[in-house]
Formats: C-alpha cells, structure tokens, sequence
C-alpha cells in the first residue's frame, strides 16, 4: 500500500503542471462575464457556462491524455523499466498510477467548475438538466464518463502504441463482443425490456470498467517492459474476462426469454372471434420490464412464443380465425409476421413486409393484409405470394380504423384532428380497381355488424344510433326509456344489437333488432360505473361491470334469449377482446378461459 | 542458501522470430565480480532484463539468492542495485526528488551514501534528471544504486556516457571497494581494460548463446598467443586449439585455447614464441568477426 502511494505521489508530483493549467483555466473563466456582447444581467449564466464547459471539455480532453499515456508511453518510451528497477510491486505500479490519473480528473474538474460553484451550483445544474437537485448526479456523470475515457483511453493506447499484430486478433474480439452484445440485447429489445436493458448496460460497463482495471493491473504483472507482451496480456485477460461476462450475461438472457405463458401477467389479450385462438402478452415475473408474447389456445390449452409483439395496436386475427399477423418491432421498421392456426401447432412465419404500421386487418380468409404506415400509406398485400396489390394515400389522421369488407373492398375510419361533427372521415379502398373513394363520416367511434354494413354509436349520445356503416348516414335511433342513461352498445354476430341502459338506480341489458326494434329488456343485478359486454355464443352474454368507485368487477352472464341473469362471478373481468365460448378473464389470481355457460374456469397464467 | 548470487539456467528469449538468447546457462558465485561481455547485440541485455524480472525468458529459470526473480522480483530489488543501459529515471524529475523517491521504497536506504556520491559526482540535486548528461544520469543511477545497500549490483553497460575519469573511477574505487566489502557485482561492458584487473570471472555471449563462463585467471592462463617467424604451422602436432589464426609479417600467428607448456614444447623447433592476452585479446578471438567458435 505504501509503495502505491509513493507510485501515485510521484505520478502527481510529475503531472503537478496540469493543476496549473487547470486554474489558469478556472481563471480564464472569470473573463467571460465581462467580454463584449454579454449583458450584465447574464454575466452569472456566462460564467458558469464557461466554467463548467471548459471544466467537462478540461476533463474529458485530459482523461483521454492520461489514459493513452498512463502504461503506453512508457512502455514505448522504455521508461517502465525505472519503476521495475525498483521493490515495488506490478500491482502498486498500476494502481499508484491509477489513484494519481484519478485524483487528477477529480482536482482540475473541480478547479475549473468552482468558479461556477461559486456563482451558485444551482445554476450551474440547471444549466444541464433543469433540477437543481441532481447537482451530484450530473458531477457523478461527468466524472464517471471521464474515467470511462480514461480507461478507454489506457487500452486503446496501449494496443497502438504496441505495434503488434495482436491489434488483428483486437478487431476481431471487438467484433465479436460488439455482435454478441447486439444479440443479447437484440431479445431484450424485442421484448420492450427497456429498464431492463438500461440496467443490464450498467452492469456490463461497472463489469467493464472493472475488467480494464483488472486487465491494466495483469498487463502490468505479466506484461512488465515488453511492450508486445504488454499488449498481449492486456488483449488476452480483457477479452477473456468480457467473453466471460458476456457468457453469463448471455445465460441471464436465455433465462429471461424463455419464460413460460404461466409466468406472464398478461395485460393484452385478444381473442380471435372465430376459433380458439388468443395473443396474450404482457409483463413476466422476476423479469423486470421484459415482456413476452404467446399464441394461446383457450380450448386446449396449446401455447406457441412468439419473440415479440406490439401490443394494443398491429395485431390482428381474420375473420374465420385460421390466420394470425402481428408486427415484429426492430429499430427502423417492423416485419409483419404471419401463422395459420388451423395446424397442429401454427408456426410463426416473416413475411418480409416491413414498415412502421399504425394499422393493419386480415382479410376474412386470412390471405391478404391492408396495413396503413403514417403519413396515412394504405397498403394491400397479398400473403401468398407477398406481394402488394395495391396501395394509395390517406389524408394523415390520428389514428385508423377499419377492416376488409371482401377481399377486394377495405374500408377504412381515419380520426379527424379536431372532431366537430365528425370524428372520422370514411373511405373505400378497390383493391382490384387501385382507387381510393371518400364515402362519408361518421360522428362518433362506430361499432360494425359482423359483414361491415352497419354501426351502432352510443357514445356520448342521447339515443343509440344505428348508422350506414359505408356513409355514416344514420338509419335509426334508439332513445333509452325512462329517462334512462346508455352506456354500452354492440352487435351481436346475429345482427341483433345489445345494449345497457343505466335506469334510475337499476341497469338492464336491452335487446334490439338491426333495425333498432325493441327485442327484449334483462335486468341486472345492482348498478355499475361502466359495463363492457362480450359474446359468449348461443346466446349468452357476458356483462362486464366496474363496480362503483372503481373497488373491482363482476360480470353477469345473461340469456338475451330467454331475457335472464343466468350467473353472477364476482372478480372477474372478461378481456376487451376476446369471444366465447370459452373467454379469457382477468381474476385477482390471474388469467382464466371462462365458459360462461358452465361457469367452468382454466388457469391460464397467474396462481392457481 | 545458494553459493550463487545469480543462477541462470537454460534461458531462451525471443523477439518475435528473433532469437536474442540461446539456451545460456550461467552462475554468479556470492561475491565476485561477474562480468559478462559480448558485442552489440548479442544478448547481454535482453538476459540482464530477465534476470531483473522485467522480462520473462520463453524457456528456461533465473534465480537471485535462490528465488525465482520473475515471481520474487519485488522482494528481491530490495537486495538489487540496479543500473540500467538506458536512463530511464523520468526526465521530468529532479535529482532529489529520485533521491527521496528511492528513499520511500528502500528498507536499507543510506542516506549518507547517496548524499556523499552525489557530491563526489559533482552532480547538481535541483537538475531535471532529463537535464543531466549522459555520464552525469549514469552516476545519479550508480548513486541510487549504492544507497540501497545491495547484496547484488547489476550494472549493464555502466560506463556508456562516461567520461575516462569517471571510468577509471568507477572500476578502481566503486566496483573495487564493493568487490572488498563483499558485495556481488554483475555487470554488462565493453570497457574489457577496465574490468580485466577486477573481474573474478567473466563470460563471453556471441548471437545469443554464450560462448565462454570461466573463471579470468584460468582464462588467460589458457588463452595464449603463439607467434611462428615461418610458415607453415604445425598446429596440428602440439595438440594446441586454435581460436584464431592469423599472418604476422612474413609468419603467423594463432591464438590457442588450451596452452600448456608441455604442448608447447613440441614446437620449439619452429622457433614459435609464445606471450600472455589480455582480456581484449581473448574477446577478440572468442567472439571477433575471424574468430573459430
């Protein structure tokens, strides 16, 4: 320890003209406020702007000096030999060293930036980062990424200053760290493990940091005076050291994407509304922010990943449920994927179609795609053969809406920028004729019938309307009776309507036909804040209902046929879209498929 | 404990596809003067690297006082003066504060000897060691050196820069009162007049390898000159090796490396005359451009 200290006071004592420098710098500082052309009322701003630029610029410029000198000069210079000469060990040699480089950073950094300090270090932080609380945070920053350029620095030097064919096999390590760490991150990304990530990078430059201090110190020992040797030490102990890091990073890693379905908590599910099958995506347990995507077979139970998914918008299944498309994010575009799902295990498949898509739908038979990328580029393609077929532009719009009415007719719901009385602009894509027709709007978020001719609209409207799903134009409306409130509406797959009407302390599930003709009322047991209703099949739908004060949910099952409440499960929420006969629930335990009509309940994820 | 201060065994190194040392196997007794000579470039300084533990041989083992000097070389600089080829003190540096520097990582550090010999020298304490001249850098390293009170002093090229004063006074006074006090000297030169009334024993390296360890006296007891008025020689008959042979006005004239006066003998009838070499001499003929290895 003695001997280090000696090492790192004589290294001080050599390079005691830095701290000269440093305070000619600070000095110079105090000139700023009074060059022409600064007022008097910003003299404080220019001076801590100068002071703490020149303090970082001071900084950086001297720990890449020091750095590329601390080992490598010498070696070159041949002036190692004098400290070797001596009974000191390798070890005092390099850190005496190191302990000098560092105090030095820390003193002129903290020169140059006093007069700043001085003028008010609140200033001076807000300068950076507008909080004047994280005044340690941006000194630890500046520090931290000067003694990153240091070590950088030290390597880098040291394996050009050697001249030896080792600088081969360095590129070639290089490479292959900089590979590897793309494809450890690459998953991780997928995977939208942002905080994840950001902490894995953190671990890995402390581990970083740490094998070049520990490589510098090898390299000292083994490497000694000869240069080359030097050189080869360092190359060999970093490399290996970071190839180890990385092999246990790239372990953690397997670990974190091969999570199973049961260790998701989902908060994406769709369902298709055909067949059985469901995406469910979500955050993963013990896994930080990673997210992990699934194919699910809500009657079988079959599971297939999928390495990514953007959820909420992208995903989508086609009409008779065989087909699945989802986009695989990747930084610049998105690949658009595909699986059929009449197989015995669907396999997810590229299609080469990239973009950054803000829409896409299926059509009924799953074999073409429509995709709509800002500004507002509607695309068709057909997946057979991945080809498009055709494509025109949309006026820009918030977002899109839509679906394939045939095969060869997309129709398509663009929000308008600032809704008056219309809230989207409605048009009609021919794929085989190649045009573009603007056939209406619609005043509100429709919701269409099961072969896209009409729409119901309820949303903050006096009555429930029934419009032409093509034009907008409106058909009937349906006022609720009794001074009654309406607060959900949809079609079922039949073409008869569903509602909820909120009456005077009670509320009741209204039945209409498609033309708006007065079916049949079910009351509901007690009131809710919001109601959501699903399709179970035969029938039978699923009310999903807040509870007041939002304290949790129950979901009623009604016979709209027989105009009863057939069941009642507290805690439990059917997925925003998800279809029976089997439906995927949200429960304080986790995700179930829930067969309304039995009442029977499948864990899906969560505990059992 | 080893009777050697220095024990070199089967040492190789290489630079690249350089071979600067050969298998050179070598042992200093405690105490003497060792003096290993050999031209530019033959390897003298590449073993004096090893043998501080700066530099690590491909094949083969040094050891200092019995421990390996690559794995022991910081407990053993405690007991090494050291005196490199190169200054290689750093230049920024002024001489006292190497001397207080030296003075911090020495357990033995005399203080009295370092401040004596640098006034000897003549030398200014408030220089830039970079300042100093060639010799000037040398005497402060010599002066550094001799204060650690060393068991062993490895001197390479120590006179490099030195002017004949200095020389003279670094082999008749400094290495001559070590070599009384007991102290092991192990030096690289090629002032071979300097060393040739010092030296206990010397060794000669050519191209890497080493060609000769003796100790001196019996070195040139059996190096001789033998000079023949006539041509031609008979060498073959006496038994005697030639290291050189060479003409001598209208004669010859060899250097053989076996003398004895009964080989002599057979040779008398060529009127052959014979003389004593000095360390040059036999240098000459062991690792000259003409010489027989």
């Amino acid at each position: 320890m003695k001997s280090t200290l000696v090492i790192a006071r004589r290294e001080l004592t050599e390079k005691r003209f830095v701290f000269v420098s440093a305070i000619a710098f600070a000095l110079l500082t105090l000139i700023v406020p009074f060059l022409p052309g600064v007022h008097a009322g910003e003299r404080r701003n220019a001076l801590v702007i100068a002071s703490l630029g020149w303090a970082v610029i001071f900084t950086m410029g001297l720990a890449a000096i020091l750095g590329s000198t601390i080992i490598g000069r010498e070696l070159s210079d041949g002036r190692l030999s004098f400290y070797f000469s001596k009974p000191v060990p390798a070890n005092s040699i390099w850190f005496g060293k190191l302990i000098a480089a560092l105090v030095l950073l820390g003193t002129c950094f903290a020169i140059i930036a006093l007069p700043a300090i001085v003028a008010g270090s609140e200033e001076a932080v807000r300068t950076w980062t507008n909080s004047p609380r994280d005044a340690r945070a941006v000194v630890g920053i500046v520090l931290a990424l000067a003694a990153a350029f240091f070590l950088l620095s030290h390597v880098i030097g040291t394996f050009v200053r050697s001249r030896s064919a080792w600088l081969v096999f360095d590129f070639i390590a290089l490479a292959v760290c900089g590979t590897a760490v793309w494809l450890l991150a690459r998953p991780l990304l997928l995977g939208f493990a942002i905080d994840l990530i950001r902490t894995l990078a953190l671990i890995l430059g402390l581990y970083t940091a740490v094998t070049i201090i520990a490589a510098g110190a090898w390299q000292v020992a083994r490497g000694r005076t000869d240069r080359k040797r030097s050189h080869m030490e360092l190359s060999r102990f970093l490399w290996m050291s970071l190839g180890c890091g990385l092999l246990v990073m790239a372990a953690f890693v397997a670990w974190v994407v091969s999570v199973s379905l049961t260790q998701v908590k989902p908060d994406f599910v769709q369902q298709a509304s055909n067949g059985s099958w469901a995406m469910i995506a979500g955050k993963t347990a013990h896994r930080n922010d990673y997210r992990a995507a699934f194919l699910y077979n809500v009657a079988d139970g079959r599971s297939v990943r999928l390495s990514s998914l953007q959820p909420w918008w992208g995903t989508t299944f086609s009409a008779d449920g065989k087909s699945a498309a989802w986009f695989v994010p990747s930084p610049g575009a998105s690949e658009l994927y595909v699986a059929r799902l009449d197989v015995p295990m669907p396999t997810p498949t590229p299609t080469g179609i990239t973009g950054v898509a803000s829409f896409d739908a299926l059509s009924d038979d799953g074999s073409r795609i429509a995709t709509i990328e800002r500004p507002g580029l509607l695309s068709v393609y057909d997946l057979e053969t991945k080809t498009s077929l055709g494509s025109a532009r949309l006026p820009d719009a918030p977002y899109w809406l839509g679906d394939f009415i045939t095969p060869e007719l997309v129709r398509i719901y663009g929000a308008v920028e600032k809704p008056r009385t219309a809230y989207f602009d409605i048009f009609e894509y021919d794929v085989r004729k190649k045009t573009l027709q603007r056939t209406g709007e619609m005043p509100g978020f429709p919701r269409l019938n099961h072969d896209g001719s009409l729409c119901v609209l309820y949303s903050r409207r006096p009555a429930l309307e029934i419009r032409d799903a093509r034009s907008g134009a409106l058909l009937t409306s349906v006022a609720p009776q009794q001074n009654g409130q309406l607060l959900t509406a949809t079609f079922l797959r039949d073409g008869r309507i569903a509602s909820v009407e909120d009456r005077k302390g009670s509320s009741l599930v209204r039945l209409l036909s498609p033309n708006g003709a007065e079916i049949r009322d079910t009351p509901l047991p007690g009131r809710a804040s919001r109601y959501f209703i699903t399709e179970a099949g035969s029938g039978l739908l699923a009310v999903v209902m807040r509870e007041p004060n939002q304290a949790g949910f129950r979901t009623a099952v009604v016979d709209v046929n027989r105009g009863v409440v057939t069941r009642i499960e507290p805690a439990l929420r059917a997925a925003d879209r998800t279809f029976g006969p089997w439906l995927l629930c949200f429960t304080p335990h986790g995700l179930v498929s829930w067969n309304p009509a039995t009442g029977e309940k499948r864990l899906v994820t969560g505990q059992s | 404990m080893s009777e050697y201060a220095i024990e070199v065994s089967n040492v190789t190194v290489r630079y690249g596809r350089v071979l600067a040392v050969d298998r050179v196997t070598l042992a200093v007794p405690r105490g003497s003067v060792y003096a290993l000579l050999g031209r530019n470039g033959a390897g003298k300084s590449s073993l004096v690297r090893c043998l501080l533990g700066q530099r690590q041989p491909e094949s083969g083992t040094i050891r200092a006082f019995g421990e390996d000097v690559w794995t022991h070389r910081a407990a053993l600089m405690q007991r090494m003066g050291v005196v490199s080829e190169e200054a290689d003190a750093p230049p920024e540096m002024t001489v006292d504060q190497l001397v207080r520097f030296c003075s911090e990582l020495y357990a033995r550090w005399d203080q009295n000897e370092v401040d004596e010999r640098l006034k000897r020298f003549e030398v200014s304490r408030s220089s830039r060691f970079g300042a100093l001249s060639k010799g000037q850098k040398k005497q402060v390293l010599l002066a550094l050196a001799l204060a650690t009170s060393p068991d062993l002093l490895v001197l390479d090229d120590p006179t490099l820069g030195l002017d004949v004063v200095a020389r003279k006074s670094l082999f008749d006074e400094v290495i001559a009162e070590l070599a009384d006090r007991g102290i092991t000297v192990f030096l690289t030169t090629h002032d071979l007049a300097g060393i040739e009334t010092l030296a206990d024993r010397v060794a000669i390296m050519k191209n890497g390898a080493l060609v000769l360890e003796e100790d001196l006296d019996a070195l040139k007891a059996r190096f001789r000159r033998i000079r023949f008025a006539a041509k031609p020689v008979a060498l073959q008959e006496s038994a005697l090796r030639t290291a050189l042979v060479r003409n001598w006005g209208n004669g010859a004239e060899a250097i053989v490396t076996n003398y004895d006066d009964v080989a002599f003998e057979r040779l008398r009838s060529t009127n052959a005359e014979v003389s004593a070499l000095s360390l040059e001499d036999i240098f000459i003929a062991v690792a000259g451009e003409g010489a027989q290895s």
